[in-house]
């Protein structure tokens, strides 16, 4: 007889189940991959600059360069990134986490040592391996999110796919050799 | 508590149907739900995506264009309209009045700062339902068209809430789809499971059949075996076990058959050479007084020992008729109280001081004068003998409602019932003024060689008397019972049911 009753409780539960569920809730679930858009300026009308969101997440902004001037040398792009945002860019949250003072910066290519070997596939040919900026500040008190600014700026002016090494030495001592992320 | 095996088994039919039933509606339900909400939630994430794509952005976005942007988005709502919400740094910008959701959850905007991927979550808030979708906005580093593959983010992240209404509504209409289907066939499912309890209890019921036949003592009952299941095997023991039952009860018979047949041998081959001592120990006694005083008086021992053995083989032959039930009742309608007082006569119990007669004449019985007189012998002997005089011998009849007989220390009859359903009796009572019978005596008088005094091993009857009026009034029809009387002394009443039509008195 508890059997009995055990089974009814059972079935009345599924069916309160079956009656008292419609759609539920449910937890963050991933979809696909994030939408990629073409950006304007176009790829040889712009410098890209990596400043900072007010969250701390990398956010680029695409200066105009006119293509009929050359290519935009790394170290004037790096120059552009150290004067900091537009006004314009300030104004939706744009920020630059680089110190304010010391804007000298120099671009060279870095010596073999310091990029590893072994990571040269998928890179296009031609392309430097690492480079080497040397600021006048000192970058290893430098928080992440300044950092990338620099690594990322400074990779993708030199490689359009951003893929190139970059070490960054200060006033006082150096940081590894770091890619864009 | 549910009672009766039929109510069970329906019971039990029944519930195996609803939980199959509702188990398989609830996961019918579960995936097509899930299918209807996967349907709708992916072709709006990849839709929202796919719009999102064909939108040109400046880096940074001025406010302007990425208003532009959401009412665009917002406008192509797929497959339903929905609400778009776009961050850029400090921005918040939507579609709506809002500039940001209440529905999106920290979760959600978590999980786009922390991938870069689409995601979607389903909220549900004040009962309902809603997608929200989050897609972060990335862009192709390279030249287009160079086949570059490093994607960055543009800082730029959409998100979309979109109400769930007609997902509920269809998902709402398969719970009723559901509960409707269910309750018709549970409703079919009683047909099979009436059906069902029917065929297991049939066998349940022949076996009861059986079983009550049994009790009524039909030993060779069994029951027609049937496949193999459980309820053939139980039937299969049941017929093992009768069997085994008739075969002890058989041979339980054979052997008091045996012991019968042996007793009555017994008897049979003890009479002849008893008669032959008889006549011997007969002339013996008329010599006695010839003889000297011991051989005298070992002479008479003998003679008197040989009588009580010539009784108590005479005795055991009879009962072994009753035993073997030869024994026939020859009727005869007498006056009962002529037959009574010619049984005294007989036996020379005429002294009033010893016999005291209370016989109304006119009674007539139908009785076998032989078995009645050895009934009334033996026990107006056996109260001179244990009791006291003087021995009352009393006889009347009497009219009974057909009402239960009860009796202490009696034996059953079958008393003749008449149209009205009353019982005429034929009651014959004898009493004596001895000290009675012991209580713990009582319940066995009628036994065989019951001793009432053990420590008197040798009584002078045989020990069978009141066995033998036991199965005499018994082969009447009636009863015989022993008490105590009022006064003291022991009480035997003899009941006879009476089936003549010409009751007097």
């Amino acid at each position: 007889m508890r059997r009995i009753r055990a089974a009814a409780a059972g079935a009345s539960a599924s069916l309160l189940l079956l009656a008292g569920c419609g759609v539920q809730a449910s937890e963050v679930v991933e979809a696909g991959g994030p939408a990629v858009v073409p950006v304007a300026p176009d790829h040889d009308e712009r410098v890209l600059l990596f400043f900072t969101g007010p969250d701390g997440s990398s956010i680029p902004v695409a200066r105009y360069a006119d293509p009929a001037m050359g290519p935009v040398s790394t170290a004037r792009t790096l120059d552009a990134l150290l004067n900091g945002p537009t006004e314009e860019e300030r104004a939706a949250g744009i920020r630059t986490r680089l110190p304010d003072g010391n804007k000298t910066v120099e671009v060279r290519p870095a010596a073999r040592e310091d990029s590893r070997p072994g990571e040269k596939a998928g890179r296009p040919a031609g392309a430097r391996e690492a480079v080497r900026v040397t600021t006048g500040f000192a970058v290893r008190s430098l928080d992440a999110a300044a950092v990338r600014q620099l690594v990322c700026t400074a990779a993708h002016a030199e490689d359009p796919e951003g893929l190139v090494k970059v070490v960054l030495t200060g006033s006082a001592g150096s940081l590894p050799a770091t890619a864009c992320a | 508590m549910v009672s009766g095996l039929r109510t069970r088994l329906v019971l039990a039919f029944l519930l195996v149907a609803a939980v199959g039933c509702g188990t398989t509606a609830a996961l019918t339900y579960r995936e097509a739900r899930n299918a209807i909400l996967e349907q709708a939630q992916d072709t709006a994430v990849s839709s929202f995506r796919d719009q999102i794509q064909e939108l040109h952005v400046n880096l940074p976005p001025n406010n302007e264009q990425m208003q532009g942007m959401v009412r665009g988005l917002a406008r192509q709502g797929k497959p339903r309209n929905w609400w778009v919400y776009v961050e850029y740094g400090s921005v918040r910008l939507s579609s709506g009045t809002n500039p940001t959701s209440t529905v999106i959850t920290p979760a959600l905007r978590r999980q786009a700062r922390a991938t870069p991927h689409g995601s979607f979550q389903r909220v549900v808030k004040n009962g309902e339902p809603y997608l929200t979708m989050v897609m972060p906005v990335v862009f192709k580093t390279a030249q287009t068209g160079t086949g570059g593959q490093t994607e960055r983010p543009t800082g730029l992240t959409f998100y979309a809430v979109m109400r769930l209404t007609d997902e509920q509504a269809n998902v709402d209409a398969m719970v009723v789809a559901a509960r409707d289907g269910a309750l018709p066939a549970l409703a079919i499912a009683l047909v099979p499971a009436l059906l069902a309890a029917r065929s297991v209890l049939r066998p349940v019921r022949d076996l009861r059949q059986a079983a009550r036949s049994l009790g009524r003592g039909r030993l060779d009952t069994r029951i027609p075996v049937k496949g193999g299941g459980e309820l053939s095997e139980l039937a299969r023991t049941f017929n093992e076990s009768t069997a085994a039952l008739e075969r002890s009860v058989d041979e339980l018979q054979r052997a008091e058959a045996r012991a019968r047949r042996f007793a009555s041998d017994v008897s049979h081959e003890l009479r002849t050479p008893l008669a032959g001592m008889l006549a011997v120990t007969e002339l013996l006694d008329e010599d006695a007084a010839g003889l000297d005083p011991d051989t005298a008086a070992a002479v008479r021992l003998i003679s008197s020992e040989t009588d009580k053995l010539a009784v108590l083989v005479e005795d055991l032959m009879e009962i072994s008729r009753f035993d073997a039930r030869a024994a026939e009742l020859n009727t005869d309608e007498v006056d009962a109280a002529e037959t009574i007082r010619r049984t005294l006569q007989s036996r020379h119990w005429t002294d009033p001081a010893r016999i005291v007669l209370d016989l109304p004449d006119g009674i007539r019985a139908r009785l076998d004068p032989r078995r009645f007189d050895v009934v009334i012998a033996n026990l107006v002997g056996n109260a001179l003998r244990h009791g006291r005089p003087p021995v009352t011998v009393a006889l009347r009849t009497e009219t009974r409602p057909p009402a239960p007989r009860a009796a202490e220390g009696a034996a059953d009859g079958t008393p003749d019932t008449p149209g009205d359903g009353s019982t005429h009796w034929l009651v014959t009572e004898v009493a004596d003024r001895g000290p009675g019978i012991p209580a713990d005596v009582l319940p066995h008088v009628f036994d065989r060689f019951y001793k009432a005094d053990q420590a008197r091993t040798r009584s002078e009857g045989s020990g069978l008397g009141l066995a033998i009026t036991l199965e005499n009034v018994r082969l009447h029809g009636g009863t015989v019972r022993a008490a105590n009387g009022p006064d003291g002394g022991a009480v035997f009443v003899v009941e006879i049911p009476l089936t003549t039509s010409e009751v007097t008195a």
